[in-house]
């Protein structure tokens, strides 16, 4: 690159100027700088995107500094699947002027985000072999980027725009940003005709749909299994959650879904700290769903999010219970040689007697945990 | 040679361009498959979403090329020059790399399953999200050329299964990959960054990871038998079952490790840190633990028979049922 060319706050600021998303962008900028958000859209118009690039890169002198602040005010939103493409072109766009940091080297070194762990890695790995076996990976790429309107892909090069990009973090962010199948057939039949060799994207369309029909139907089913309980908390901000599943409904079921199953809106798992309500020229939406009138995506989204905890939690419950049966299976084994060796002159009745008081105290104590644990959580309640 | 003259000597079935000059040639999208371009000039050439299965590309000269997309299913790359070449998100499945050099080349979620590897040099390569499951990249134990994979880029790249003995991977950034059952015996990850890897079941017997970064790697099974771990950061990592007989692990740092059952038998451990790791049944048979740090360690059931503990620090340590170096069982 020549110094003619070396990107300044201008070519930036023009770049995210030419978004179709560019108040989103102001709105979250604004945000990073200033800790308000700004929904006042004369307000927004007359703030000069060049000032809040600069601003921006006073406030977060680095990268690392700056992903996770928008990467967490994206989480708090009411609409992240909305905002989490514009936290990303923002990211790619102002990487340049951040001499300091390699940006390709800067998105290597982050740590995958939690969307990550809507599915043990060791699917995500599975999927990836299923989809590069039977189909292009390049093209899968600018398939999902632009359904994700990620890369900017144009349909002269798209392969340019798509080299930052990873399938890695490209397949999370598709389940999550529709997590309606019947949406994602939807949106993918629509963008692979507007595509350069469009019958070539085709049959990538139908590849990606047949390999993630299972994971939807999969998880959908976690969910209905889980419907009855969702935990009232979110996670800690910024916290990676290494967690195992996320649900994706299926369409059908979007239909009939009775939406006295969502949260209680008075307490919601995950409060939105930041309400988006004029996101102009957006059709404005109620910042707390209303019961009754909430948006379904925007509930299964809470619910993804949810849900992805709290398998983590049950994974971890069912670890912790295996562990203390193969101790207690060891100890008993143990304690019924021992007895045996005391009571060998005994008939074996004694020896089952005392094996069998051993379980009873076991059961106490354990009976007795669960009194106290339940106290204290209806006391937290 | 243009590629208006190419592609009609090709329509008119010509098959052979060996040894043709083609440098910048542009023939993105292009259908040559088993077309002979061996020993061809093809610097900075254009060959995007080309279809390219079967074709002969031995020893032709691809260095700044650009093969993003392109289908290499089966291809003959044997001795090509791909330096800084784009392979990103190409089909190279069971393509025949062997003895390739593709320094600083671009491999990014390119397809490389079954691919042969052997004798390459991809130091430095971009192999990010890459998927080589089953692929060669073995080396000969004396003679011949070490796979050499330097300070590449291997980030949540899928080696599962891969074959991966004798290979140099020191300074590689292994980070999220996937190496499950991967054959590492004999390979230098020394400083490699295996952090958050998967290596159930993986054999890593005398591998070198002085000095890797192994933190919350998923170690399950892994068979680790005589591995150097001078200095290696295990923090957090998942041992269990794992076999470390005979490991040379002297202050490597094993911070609340996850480490039933492991064998550490004959194990120099010697300054090492396991505080707060979870040693339950672990069998630490002759072990060299001399000023090791097993401070709150879980140590209940462990073989500690003939261990050295000398001037090991067991503040904290839960002991009960051990069998201590004398022969002495713990209450």
């Amino acid at each position: 690159m020549t110094l003619a060319e070396a990107p300044t706050i201008a070519s930036v600021s023009a770049q995210l100027e030419q978004s179709p998303h560019y108040l989103r962008i102001k709105k979250l900028l604004i945000f990073t700088c200033t800790g308000t958000w700004e929904t006042n859209p004369d307000r927004l118009a007359a703030i000069d995107l060049r000032d809040l690039v600069a601003q921006t890169l006073e406030v977060r002198p680095t990268m690392r500094e700056l992903r996770p602040t928008l990467e967490n005010l994206v989480r708090s939103l009411n609409k992240p699947v909305e905002y989490l493409p514009v936290a990303e072109t923002i990211l790619r766009s102002i990487a340049v002027l951040y001499p300091d940091e390699d940006p390709t080297e800067w998105f290597r070194t982050q740590a995958p985000r939690p969307q990550a762990s809507v599915l043990p890695p060791q699917e995500w790995f599975d999927l990836r072999l299923e989809l590069v076996n039977r189909t292009n990976p390049l093209r899968i790429k600018i398939l999902i980027a632009r359904a994700l309107r990620q890369g900017d892909v144009t349909p002269t090069a798209p392969w340019l725009t798509v080299k930052g990009l990873e399938l890695e973090r490209l397949l999370p962010d598709l389940l999550l940003a529709y997590p309606d199948y019947g949406e994602l057939c939807q949106r993918l039949e629509t963008i692979a005709p507007q595509l350069e060799e469009p019958e070539e994207y085709q049959q990538v369309v139908g590849t990606l749909l047949e390999v993630l029909k299972p994971v939807y139907q999969r998880l959908h089913k976690l969910q209905t299994l889980s419907d009855a309980e969702v935990p009232n908390w979110s996670p800690p901000a910024g916290e990676a959650v290494e967690a195992v599943v996320v649900v994706g409904p299926e369409p059908e079921v979007v239909a009939v879904e009775p939406l006295g199953a969502v949260p209680e809106p008075e307490a919601p798992p995950i409060e939105p700290v930041v309400a988006d309500i004029a996101d102009i020229p957006d059709i404005p939406e109620p910042a707390m769903p209303e019961p009754g009138v909430a948006r379904v995506s925007d509930l299964f989204q809470r619910e993804l999010q949810e849900l992805s905890i709290e398998a983590e939690l049950r994974r971890l419950v069912s670890t912790a219970v295996h562990q203390v049966i193969g101790d207690m299976e060891q100890v008993f084994r143990n304690l019924e040689a021992d007895l045996e060796t005391a009571t060998r002159h005994l008939p074996p009745a004694t020896r089952y007697r005392y094996l069998r008081e051993f379980v009873t105290q076991v059961q106490d104590m354990a009976d007795r945990f669960a009194q106290i644990l339940q106290r204290l959580e209806e006391r937290g309640q | 040679m243009d590629a208006a003259e190419l592609l009609q000597s090709y329509s008119e079935g010509k098959n052979d361009f060996s040894g043709e000059d083609l440098r910048g040639i542009r023939l993105n999208q292009a259908d040559l498959i088993n077309i002979n371009l061996s020993r061809c000039d093809l610097h900075g050439a254009e060959l995007v979403f080309a279809y390219l299965s079967r074709v002969n590309l031995q020893g032709a000269k691809l260095n700044n090329a650009n093969l993003s997309g392109a289908y290499l299913a089966q291809a003959n790359l044997a001795g090509t020059d791909l330096n800084t070449a784009q392979l990103h998100g190409s089909v190279l499945y069971r393509a025949n790399l062997s003895r390739t050099n593709g320094i600083f080349a671009n491999f990014l979620d390119a397809s490389l399953v079954e691919a042969d590897l052997r004798g390459a040099n991809l130091s430095s390569a971009n192999l990010r999200g890459a998927c080589l499951r089953q692929a060669n990249l073995s080396s000969p134990r004396k003679g011949g050329d070490r796979v050499n994979l330097r300070r590449a880029d291997l980030q949540g790249a899928d080696l599962q299964g891969a074959d991966l003995q004798g290979a140099d991977l020191a300074w590689a950034d292994l980070r999220r990959a996937n190496l499950k059952g991967a054959k590492l015996l004999h390979s230098n990850l020394a400083n490699a960054n295996l952090s958050n890897a998967i290596l159930h079941e993986a054999n890593l017997n005398d591998a070198d990871l002085s000095e890797a970064i192994l933190n919350r790697a998923q170690l399950h099974q892994a068979q680790m038998v005589r591995a150097v771990l001078m200095e290696t950061d295990l923090t957090d990592a998942r041992l269990m079952q794992a076999n470390l007989t005979e490991a040379k692990a002297s202050k490597a740092v094993f911070l609340r490790c996850q480490m039933h059952e492991a064998k550490l038998t004959r194990a120099d451990l010697s300054l090492a840190v396991l505080r707060q790791a979870q040693l339950v049944q672990a069998v630490f048979h002759e072990a060299y633990l001399t000023k090791a740090d097993l401070r709150d360690a879980d140590l209940s059931q462990a073989n500690l028979l003939k261990a050295d503990i000398g001037g090991a620090n067991l503040t904290g340590a839960n002991l009960t049922g051990a069998t201590m170096p004398d022969g002495r069982v713990m209450n």
